[in-house]
């Protein structure tokens, strides 16, 4: 199950690639025996390694292995191989491969592990690690400025959601004396509501850290920075779904602090809208993405906080093809305009590049909900989930908020393969990629596809029944699913809404229908505008609280350092040379001085001891 | 020299205070004899006189520090004289 | 016995403050030698009324004592002096400023 990595220093590329790419194929084989193992019922909670054992506390490196962990697995090793596949043609020729190849099993590892794992603490642990992993890849390309600082603001908000995700470890620890998933579960309904309560709200900090939910999401885009395959990967398809995971997982926990569950929601929710209004506006094609991700990131959540846990993993699921289908071909996309990242400047490329063409398309029509493609499924039973539980509001933003994903991946693809090239044609050639390139794509856009039915019919389909086990007190228990009349008008809602979507973007930005030429209704909308394409100002909000505070801070404090503790010491030592230079004077060589000293401290003594009652 | 000037005045305020301290310690009820010994003028005379009475205690009780004192007294002598010569 | 202990006691330490200044306040050696005697000598008078007045015996053989160490003292001092005029050509104490930094 475990990835190991080799840093194999010397150039021969093809057999970095095999090491590497062959070892991710063998988890992945693995992972498919032990999902069919656990299928049939099979569980296993083991331990591997008891690190320390002292007393009430004893940490150990274990496996956990359940429905869930089955299905992450599969997840986790699957893209992972597509990326390593992929990343052999992406990333040959640059002078760091090796670097990338060694990183890239690195955090497949750390990141199975962190699945796997059956305590609290092995997950901090790799969580950390995978954090640590996200960190090297993104400022993989460590000479720009851009890059580094990137993977910096990464680590540095994932820190802050870390940081309460290990009170909240802590926490579990000193309620339930213990940090084995097994022993905590079992003794949830023991701790009282609010101490609940305020471990999930911190670990959820953490979730919100990790996996780029609102306020600490800025760091996502601008992670954009590292190379496509790592986007991919780990910022679409596990990284950032180690948050989903970690909820999911410890649901008994969740579910016995309600409060904390609507706060997941909200939060969800709100990061759902934010995402998709954002993504509207940005013309770098990752950014785009990235927006994506943190909006569908957000349904996920927001899936948790109402109780559907096995939707909410489903989308996971799907979302994690179609994602990396997206990444990868935008990847694919920019290999073949060196580079280029501003979908202003292109246009035009289908008939460049018809397989990225082809197989991004699927993948945008999944991720806009577009039946029966995979994201419909899932996507969509969230929000009908929502309004069955008679949460119409929120049924009403998480439908909006499809809308505009349909919209801005609509115009993506419109701007960047649809009508003509907005580039010198003599300048640049785009042109296909290499077929270690376009297969990965294939195999994610045919999994885009058939994905999806594994949650079909609606609540009742195959991974309903196989995740069951896991989420006991879930609100999908209560309903009995299926194609009901009530859930098939939900179907047609959302797929109309999606069409709408699509239509509205493919006439903006394909046929160019003039009343709704976009720069027109920019000036219309222009405080809307102006606001979406700040990111909400968010970027700007944390600099001025966060950043330039601690600078200040830093500047004070160096100030005191430099003037005060120095200057205390150099004082003292000053101090001691003044008044050696004054004492020096006592010393004047004439010895009727020296007898007078004595003679004053004689009548000093004799005044003290005779007076003093 | 400033040092050898300051002496004189200082030395009188540090004699002054000093003899005022003797007045007080000796006027004041700062100290208070002990029980007075059984020496008294009478026994002495009985043994023989002030000196009699000496030389006893000299040869008996404090004979030690008699003989460390002549002792003293030779080493005293030998280092004055070699202290004191001109050349050896 | 006729006149109280506190007369004694007073001589001895006004014998004993003329000393004290003598030994801070002169400068010719020799000068400052009688008045470490004087100092001594106003001791021994206080030991010796003590010994007088509260009929201990003990008292006046230390006298016997301080008188001897006083010798020894002013024949080792004496030496000194001599040695260290003969150097440095000088009585006056001002003069003999070697412990000087």
């Amino acid at each position: 199950m475990v990835s190991t990595f080799f840093s194999v220093k010397g150039r021969s590329e093809p057999l970095i690639t095999i090491i590497a790419a062959g070892s991710v194929a063998l988890s992945f084989l693995l992972s498919i025996l032990v999902f069919l193992q656990v299928g049939s019922g099979t569980h296993l909670d083991w331990n591997l390694y008891t690190w320390i054992d002292s007393g009430n506390f004893d940490i150990s490196i274990g496996f956990y292995v359940d429905e869930l962990a089955a299905i992450m697995l599969l997840v986790v090793t699957g893209v992972s191989l597509l990326v390593h596949i992929y990343s052999r043609g992406y990333m040959h020729g640059d002078p760091g491969y090796y670097r990338f190849f060694a990183y890239l099993p690195l955090f497949t590892f750390s990141m199975l592990m962190l699945v796997l794992a059956n305590n609290f603490l092995q997950l901090y642990f790799f969580w950390e690690a995978v954090g640590l992993c996200s960190y090297l890849l993104i400022g993989f390309w460590y000479e720009r400025p851009s890059a580094s600082f990137a993977a910096l603001k990464a680590f540095l908000v994932n820190r802050v959601g870390d940081f309460g995700f290990g009170l909240g470890v802590i926490f579990t620890f000193v309620t339930f004396g213990t940090l084995s998933y097994a022993s905590v579960f079992e003794r949830a309904d023991t701790a009282s509501t609010s101490v609940l309560t305020a471990i999930t709200l911190l670990l959820f900090m953490g979730a919100m850290g990790k996996s780029a939910q609102w306020p600490l999401h800025v760091w996502l885009p601008d992670a954009m920075e590292g190379p496509t395959p790592v986007s991919a990967l780990i910022h679409a398809a596990t990284m950032v779904t180690a948050g989903v995971y970690m909820v999911a997982r410890a649901n008994p926990l969740f579910e016995a602090a309600q409060g904390t569950l609507t706060i997941v929601a909200v939060v969800g929710l709100v990061t759902a809208l934010l995402g998709a209004t954002i993504g509207i506006v940005q013309n770098d094609i990752k950014r785009v993405m990235a927006y994506s991700t943190i909006s569908q990131l957000g349904y996920m959540f927001f899936a948790l906080g109402i109780g559907a846990y096995v939707s909410a993993i489903f989308h996971l699921f799907t979302h994690a093809f179609f994602k990396a289908l997206l990444f990868l071909g935008a990847g694919s996309v920019m290999h073949a305009m060196n580079g280029e990242t501003d979908m202003q400047k292109m246009g035009g490329l289908r008939s460049y590049m018809p397989h990225t063409f082809a197989t991004l398309t699927i993948g945008g029509l999944a991720l806009a909900g577009v039946p029966p493609l995979a994201g419909f499924w899932s996507k969509d039973e969230i929000l009908g989930t929502a309004f069955i539980d008679h949460k119409y509001w929120i049924y009403a933003l998480g439908t909006l908020a499809s809308f505009f994903t349909a919209f801005y991946i609509t115009r993506l693809i419109a701007l960047t393969f649809l009508g003509s090239p907005r580039f010198d044609e003599h300048e640049i050639h785009p042109h296909e990629s290499p077929s270690v390139m376009t297969i990965p794509l294939w195999v994610l856009a045919a999994l885009s596809v058939v994905a999806g039915f594994v949650g079909v019919p609606p609540e009742n389909g195959f991974i309903h029944s196989f995740l069951s086990g896991v989420f006991e007190h879930g609100e999908e228990a209560a309903h009995a699913g299926g194609f009901s009349a009530e859930v098939l008008v939900l179907m047609a809602v959302a797929t109309l809404v999606a069409i709408a979507g699509i239509l509205l973007a493919l006439g903006v930005y394909y046929w160019q229908i003039p009343s709704l030429n976009p720069k027109v209704w920019g000036e219309r909308l222009s405080f809307v505008y102006r606001l979406l394409w700040n990111k909400y100002y968010f970027d700007d909000l944390y600099d001025v609280w966060f950043v330039r505070s601690t600078k200040a801070l830093g500047n004070a404090l160096w100030f005191v350092d430099s003037e005060g503790v120095d200057g205390a010491v150099n004082g003292v030592a000053k101090g001691v040379s003044t008044s050696s230079t004054l004492l020096r004077k006592i010393q004047t060589g004439f010895v009727g001085n020296y007898a007078l000293m004595i003679c004053i401290g004689m009548v000093l003594v004799v005044a003290y001891l005779f007076f003093q009652r | 020299m400033l040092a050898a000037r300051v002496q004189l005045p200082v030395a009188l305020v540090v004699g002054g205070l000093f003899l005022l301290e003797i007045i007080v310690v000796t006027f004041g009820n700062i100290i208070t004899a002990g029980r007075k010994g059984g020496d008294t003028p009478q026994a002495i005379a009985q043994a023989g006189g002030n000196v009699q009475a000496l030389g006893e205690q000299l040869f008996t009780r404090w004979l030690l520090p008699f003989e460390i004192a002549s002792v003293l007294l030779l080493v005293a002598a030998i280092g004055a004289l070699y202290l004191a010569k001109e050349d050896l | 016995m006729h006149p109280p202990l506190e007369w004694y006691l007073l001589f001895s330490g006004a014998l004993f403050t003329i000393g004290l200044i003598g030994v801070l306040v002169r400068r010719h050696v020799l000068v400052i030698f009688m008045s470490v005697e004087l100092m001594l000598n106003a001791c021994n008078v206080a030991l010796a009324a003590f010994g007088r007045y509260l009929n201990i015996i003990d008292a006046q053989e230390f006298v016997v004592f301080v008188v001897a160490v006083a010798a020894a003292e002013a024949a080792i001092g004496l030496a000194i002096i001599l040695a260290f005029a003969r150097h440095k050509n000088t009585i006056d104490v001002g003069e003999m400023t070697i412990l000087k930094e």
